[in-house]
């Protein structure tokens, strides 16, 4: 670049509104010389330009900025801040002179000031060791900025000497306050810079350490310069308010930017150095200017300033207040004070404002409030439950009394929560946590009133949260039409309610909250929408007691349950009218709710299933309405398909607790299935499924007439399956389906485990004798239903699922149990050999193999190594041999596979055919792969080769002997994929080393010693880490020493 | 807990492990420095915590039996064994409950030292 005219030209060309093509080669070439050594001339050319516009001139800043980074050593610092500052005092002086036209260098100003505050860091952070040359010391920018701006004239051959007399200068007090008194463009420059610095700092010592030195230095210098100004400043700010002078300066803004600045670096540098900077003036005269109000205007011009600062501390770190301004804040929010008795005044403020904020409908500023307050009652929770509940009280409580009382008058907050209020909302967090506190105290130290205290205070609180939960309160959110974000909100708050609700049945127990709540539920006789909305929000907190209580073996509750005497008629009124205000042309607010309506109930009911199961009429009322309602869903829209899920997921739980109560609904039950199942049902695939699973609940506890009995009900469901599909051969989502229904029906065949059917336990014999031989041929015919399918949707992966499926239900199951699915293992593998030749690897596959696995772990003790060997060969080294070695997924399912026979039979593997010519040479390979799935398997599997607790003392010998012989290529395998694999994947080589070490101690450090020195050139490394790997045995210490080898041999940082 | 005042814990989850794992590719083929590279998880670190601090709904709740508990340098561990996870307010409400065979919960306060 030739000269100053071309470099201006570039720049404006870069700042253009309109950039030219060409601009990444201008960009580069500016950039070029930004970093050159005549960086540092051509800024103070830019800045010095008397035609410059702003982008020159912050451009010339910039350029500053970017020789300040490029220097590492303070070589040339002492220029670079003499050219800095000398432009910043200039351009300061040119605004204190003339804002209105100097008001766009504001930008060129605010660089020159980051980069100064850049300066400042370096010279004072401990690693400076600033040659004797160019030693100078600064300690307090922010005075030698004042001084600098308030001198009549600079002369640029003389600021050398300007600049080092005003570095070490300082000013006292008063004329500090007579200096920013004097101007108000210097005052706010000063607030600005010192900003500036501060927020520059908080970023600077995060990729720092050791900075502690520098933040002693702020705290003795800027600090004190900086609490100075500020505190002068929001005085100033109070003393106008007051004489109700103007405020349309931008002047307070700017102070309470600076202040917020100053709390921020506060708050980190207490936890990174030993003093502490106290902000107790500023914030006493922050609280004043908060309390400051016109009440006769409605003016409250500092309140949401000083309350949303105020929130953040408390929220963050609010033992920056001491307890002094503690406590006036407490009586100034709530109005008492814990400690003592006196009435503060200064609440009327509170009062006021609050009022002003609801009057005037300024809800953001309430939530502010609210958050405000309620983080500062959580600072002292654990306080206000010693004094309330403990003997270490004194006597005189009437203020506490008073405190509480406040507490429970600002949950009840008349407004619609979430859309109109956050205290009841912030407040639960209160609530639970002073709860959760009061179920923590030693009971000794509990005063005679104490249970009775907490359990009136408590259910207090259950009846100001009940109301405030309904679901009228989400209906007017909907109304409001706010965005969805506000009802999740509100959907977060019936939660915390929830959670509230438990933490307080510890309290109040069955007697004071379940009981009560199932009463006033079952005495409702609702009229209205508001009646039901009020059983809503009573069953939703009901659901969440009962959820964790076993009803079969809680008679009490059951007899509660059954004297509350509308309690189910209500429940099943919220069922009905969910489903008929679903409809779209009921509103969308009646949509949502009608949702939410449905979901409590359903919820519920499932939650009682074991109560409705002892009352055949409650019974059969259930049912009837879940049918009904159900028979009402079309999967019309989204609402309509959730409702229809819910009722679907509550008629299967009812169906899964009342199997055997329901068994003379079981003509009906089929008939229903078999309707729901046909093409022209509107009915969802996963309703078909499920409630062909609740029909089988049915059809597994229909034993009394014995097996016959039962086949026959299995042979009709399977007839209308097979029906279904031998009608629809083109459907293939409609076969998809059936055959899932299959499936499910198979697994609701399986008896639960808690099972005390005492009749079928009667006929176990009758029943494993009868599967056994299965008369109807239902596994035939299952399997030629099957095979037909397959015939044409063969190399569908998701049929080969579902298929797989169904083949296998009795798999889980032990060998006496009986199961109308039970496969021979020769039925299994000729299946699965069949599918194996006709599947698409990559998709069909995985399934086949899962399917195999539980075949091997299931009759593994009948196999011999050949059965595993032809296992091996025929699905992996077979037709899919090519499939199985570029497939990654597919690599991992064969190492999975044998890692799961060594897991269970390792004999079968290690004796098989391939063990020698295949796995172990290929495993071997498969170490260095890059796959992490496939390094996860492969280093498990050598892991287990090496250690292997189910080994025979035959296997033991033999892998003994192989593993020896491997061993320097094992090792030097593993070591060099070590060296090359991704930091995240160093924990799996780990584990596998620290299982070899253990079991080849010697052998192993000699293999190590030989593996390590060709991978790369540094032996102390290598040293280090076999000593350390040899005398470590925990999986960390093991893993900390493979990463610490392997940052140091790739050069690399340690970062986690 | 690092320089910028956020926990590291986060750089040990998949995210952050890859992120990790990315950075260390373009150290090594030099086209970042070291430094710039812990930059960028100190931002990590902050970006994260603020997120699921601020941008997170979902909740969820489990049940299981709790194995291993300990307190240890203000932070807690958790181990619990055959736990049911409870998903809430998923899309999917077909299958929400996911059963794993053991959960390490690691709890760190949210609140800086000293509070």
């Amino acid at each position: 670049m030739n000269d100053l005219r071309q470099a201006i030209h570039l720049i404006e060309a870069l700042y253009s509104p309109h950039p030219p093509p060409n601009i990444n080669e201008i960009q580069q070439q500016l950039q070029t010389v930004q970093r050159s050594e005549h960086g540092l001339e051509l800024a103070s050319q830019l800045l010095s330009h008397e035609a410059g516009s702003v982008n020159v001139e912050y451009f010339g800043a910039l350029t500053l900025a970017v020789q300040l980074h490029t220097k590492t050593a303070h070589d040339g610092l002492g220029d670079l801040l003499e050219v800095n500052m000398l432009h910043l005092a200039k351009l300061a002086r040119l605004f204190v002179s003339n804002p209105s036209q100097n008001g766009s260098r504001m930008v060129v100003i605010k660089k020159l000031m980051s980069n100064a505050a850049q300066v400042f860091f370096r010279l004072n952070s401990p690693h400076g060791t600033v040659p004797p040359a160019t030693t100078f010391t600064w300690k307090n920018p922010l005075e030698t900025f004042c001084l600098l701006t308030s001198e009549s004239s600079i002369h640029p051959e003389a600021f050398h000497d300007t600049l080092n007399h005003y570095l070490s200068q300082t000013i006292p007090y008063d004329h500090l306050i007579q200096l920013i008194g004097s101007s108000n463009e210097l005052n706010s420059l000063t607030l600005l810079f010192s900003e500036v610095v501060i927020e520059d700092l908080v970023k600077y010592q995060s990729s720092k350490v050791g900075v502690s030195h520098l933040h002693g230095v702020v705290h003795e210098h800027l600090y004190i310069t900086s609490t100075s100004i500020m505190n002068y400043n929001l005085q100033q700010i109070a003393i106008s308010f007051q004489n109700n002078l103007s405020q349309s300066s931008p002047l307070p803004d700017n102070v309470f930017r600076c202040v917020n600045a100053w709390i921020n670096y506060a708050t980190m540098a207490r936890s990174k150095s030993q003093g502490h900077m106290d902000l107790s003036e500023t914030f006493e005269i922050l609280i004043q200017l908060m309390c400051l109000h016109d009440s006769n205007q409605g003016l409250f011009p500092f309140s949401e300033t000083v309350v949303s600062i105020l929130g953040e501390i408390f929220g963050n770190d609010p033992t920056m207040l001491n307890y002094e301004l503690r406590s006036s804040i407490e009586e100034i929010l709530l109005g008492v004070n814990r400690s003592s008795s006196s009435r503060s005044e200064s609440h009327q403020w509170m009062l006021q404002y609050m009022n002003h904020l609801v009057v005037n409908q300024m809800f953001d500023e309430l939530k502010e409030l609210a958050l405000c307050v309620v983080d500062f009652l959580q600072i002292s929770n654990l306080d206000v439950c010693n004094k309330l509940f403990t003997q270490a009280s004194n006597n005189n409580t009437e203020n506490l009394d008073q405190y509480i009382k406040v507490l429970l008058q600002m949950t009840n907050f008349t407004l619609v929560p979430v859309l109109e209020e956050f205290f009841s909302v912030r407040m639960a967090d209160f609530w639970l946590d002073l709860c959760d506190a009061y179920n923590n105290l030693v009971r000794e130290t509990f005063k005679p009133e104490t249970p009775e205290l907490a359990a009136n205070l408590f259910g207090q609180v259950v009846q100001i949260y009940l109301p405030k939960i309904q679901l009228i309160n989400k209906q007017k959110i909907v109304q409001a039409g706010e965005d969805d974000s506000l009802l999740h909100e509100f959907d977060d708050f019936r939660g915390a309610i929830l959670d509230l609700i438990e933490s307080m049945w510890a309290v109040l127990g069955n007697d004071k909250l379940t009981n009560v709540l199932i009463a006033s539920i079952g005495h409702l006789t609702p009229s209205s929408g508001d009646d039901l909305f009020q059983i809503e929000a009573m069953c939703f907190c009901l659901n969440k007691l009962l959820v964790d209580m076993n009803l079969s073996e809680s008679p009490g509750m059951c007899k509660t349950l059954s004297e509350s005497n509308s309690f189910l008629t209500n429940v099943l009124l919220m069922i009905q009218t969910g489903c008929q205000q679903k409809g779209a042309s009921n509103g969308k607010d009646a949509q949502i709710l009608s949702c939410d309506l449905v979901k409590t109930s359903t919820s519920l009911l499932a939650t009682v299933a074991d109560y409705v199961k002892k009352d055949e009429r409650a019974l059969a009322n259930c049912m009837d309405v879940l049918f009904n309602s159900l028979e009402s869903c079309s999967n019309a829209d989204d609402i309509d398909t959730k409702i229809e899920l819910l009722l679907t997921k509550c008629t299967t739980s009812i169906c899964e607790t009342s199997r055997l109560e329901l068994a003379s609904y079981l003509p009906t039950f089929i008939k229903i299935q078999s309707s729901m199942v046909q093409r022209s049902s509107k009915v969802s695939d996963f309703t078909k499924q499920k409630f062909t699973r609740c029909l089988g609940y049915i059809i597994q506890n229909y034993t009394q007439n014995g097996p016959e009995a039962q086949a026959q009900y299995l042979a009709e469901v399977i007839n209308t399956i097979k029906a279904g599909i031998m009608n629809a051969p083109d459907d293939r989502q409609q076969i998809l389906c059936l055959l899932t229904c299959f499936s499910e029906l198979g697994s609701a065949l399986v008896p639960p485990e808690d099972s005390d059917n005492q009749s079928y336990l009667s006929q176990l014999p009758q029943f494993q004798e009868y599967w056994r031989a299965d008369p109807p041929r239902l596994r035939e015919l299952t399997l030629n239903l099957i095979e037909s399918v397959l015939s044409r949707y063969g190399h569908d992966a998701e049929f080969i699922e579902v298929t797989c499926l169904i083949m296998g239900k009795k798999l889980t199951l032990s060998e006496e149990e009986p199961h109308f699915l039970a496969y021979s293992m020769q039925e299994l593998m000729d299946f699965l050999l069949r599918r194996c030749a006709s599947c698409e690897p990559s998709t069909g596959l995985p399934y086949i193999v899962y399917l195999l696995e539980s075949v091997v772990n299931r009759y593994g003790a009948t196999m011999t190594p050949q059965d595993f060997s032809f296992m091996l060969s025929t699905f992996f080294l077979g037709q899919h041999r090519d499939a199985v070695a570029n497939d990654p997924d597919l690599t991992q399912i064969m190492i999975t596979f044998v890692n799961s026979v060594l897991e269970t039979r390792p004999g079968l593997a290690v004796h098989c055919d391939q063990w020698t010519s295949f796995i172990l040479p290929e495993f071997l390979r498969f170490l260095a792969s890059k796959e992490r799935f496939t390094i996860s398997a492969v280093t498990k599997f050598w892991t287990k080769v090496v250690n292997n607790k189910k080994f025979s003392r035959h296997d033991e010998v033999t892998v003994r002997e192989q593993v020896c012989a491997l061993g320097p290529q094992l090792t030097s395998q593993a070591m060099r994929a070590l060296l090359h694999a991704q930091r995240s994947d160093l924990s799996y080589y780990s584990d596998f080393l620290r299982a070899l070490i253990a079991r080849y101690p010697l052998q192993s450090k000699q293999w190590l010693s030989q593996a390590l020195p060709p991978l790369c050139d540094n032996n102390r490394a290598h040293q280090l880490l076999v000593e350390k790997l040899l005398v470590t045995r925990g999986s960390r210490a093991a893993s900390n020493a493979v990463l610490e080898w392997w940052l140091n041999c790739n050069g690399l940082p340690q970062l986690t | 807990m690092s320089a910028s005042g956020f926990y590291e814990l986060y750089r040990r989850s998949t995210v952050g492990a890859t992120l990790v794992d990315s950075l260390d590719t373009l150290i090594s083929d030099g086209r970042i420095e070291a430094s710039l590279a812990m930059r960028v998880l100190d931002t990590f670190d902050r970006v994260v915590a603020e997120t699921l601090k601020d941008k997170t709904q979902s909740k969820l709740t489990f049940k299981g039996h709790l194995d291993t508990y300990r307190f240890c340098d203000d932070v807690w561990t958790f181990i619990i064994k055959d736990c049911s996870v409870k998903l809430e307010q998923t899309e999917d409400a077909q299958g929400n409950t996911v059963v794993v065979d053991k959960v390490r919960i690691v709890a760190c306060n949210s609140k800086k030292t000293g509070e």
